[in-house]
């Protein structure tokens, strides 16, 4: 445990969390909700750990492009939209100056995808060691499954 | 050549970094782009695509993910609007307790049990 001094409401105060990741996104929701939750935590000064195996090592590909969408679909769906590893690369660098959030890409997963030398400035590659580890050291703990 | 194209959907996709599910994006296209003749089914909590009243907003650091503000909704009146055909199942609508009255008009609600004569109609059917 990181701390067990107690909060405000008398509950444990949670400094550190730990949150195991492993959807891609563009055809699944987990990325934004790990997202956004990041976001709010880091808001708070609680330090995040993303750990991050299978699909979700293409989050941090450093070569998402952002593109057009096919002319005759813009009417609904607009010009383009930011890939995913924009969003990441902000929060990496906001936590610069507050909490910070370290991301971690799995090796063995990258490698299988042809990712490892593709990771964006702050991803880290690491090993299944460092995900027990985050777990081991995290106040709290937040696994989204595969399929979600 | 397979001309009758019948598209099902089953599970949605939303707020996945892309302006929408990129199969019902993809079978829009198809729709406006193509002479083919494509129709869709959707079943399952899919059928929470023809709910009319869909509103789209994840925000991110102050950025929207969806700035285009897409809804399925959105995609399935283009897709009515170009000329296809789009089916419900009732049964998944009351299962899930969505009235007709909720649904984009010039959605299509059948039976279940219908579902089997409209595989037959098509050439082809493309799951997602």
């Amino acid at each position: 445990m990181h701390s067990d001094e107690p909060g405000p409401s008398g509950r444990r105060r949670v400094r550190r969390v730990a949150i195991v990741l492993s959807t891609g996104s563009y055809q699944r929701e987990a990325p934004t909700t790990v997202l956004r939750l990041a976001e709010k935590l880091l808001e708070r000064g609680i330090e995040v750990n993303v750990w991050a195996f299978e699909e979700a090592v293409t989050l941090t590909n450093q070569d998402q492009m952002e593109h057009n969408e096919p002319p005759s679909l813009r009417p609904v769906l607009g010009e383009s939209h930011a890939p995913v590893g924009r969003f990441i690369d902000q929060l990496l660098r906001a936590g610069l100056h507050g909490a910070k959030m370290d991301w971690v890409t799995c090796i063995l997963c990258a490698q299988e995808r042809g990712v490892e030398k593709h990771q964006m400035g702050g991803a880290i590659v690491g090993t299944l060691g460092d995900l027990w580890k985050f777990v081991g050291g995290a106040d709290q703990v937040i696994a989204i499954p595969a399929y979600r | 050549m397979a001309h009758r194209i019948l598209v099902i959907f089953e599970k949605p996709i939303m707020l996945s970094f892309e302006p929408a599910d990129p199969h019902l994006f993809a079978t829009a296209l198809g729709v406006a782009d193509t002479p083919l003749e494509i129709s869709v089914l959707l079943r399952d909590s899919a059928v929470t695509y023809a709910v009319s009243a869909q509103a789209v907003s994840a925000r991110i650091l102050g950025q929207e993910i969806a700035p285009s503000g897409t809804t399925p909704a959105r995609l399935v009146t283009f897709m009515l609007e170009h000329g296809a055909v789009v089916r419900v199942v009732r049964e998944d609508l009351e299962e899930r307790g969505i009235p007709p009255s909720d649904l984009v008009a010039g959605v299509r609600v059948v039976g279940r049990f219908d579902t089997a004569e409209i595989f037959a109609e098509n050439d082809g059917v493309i799951l997602w």
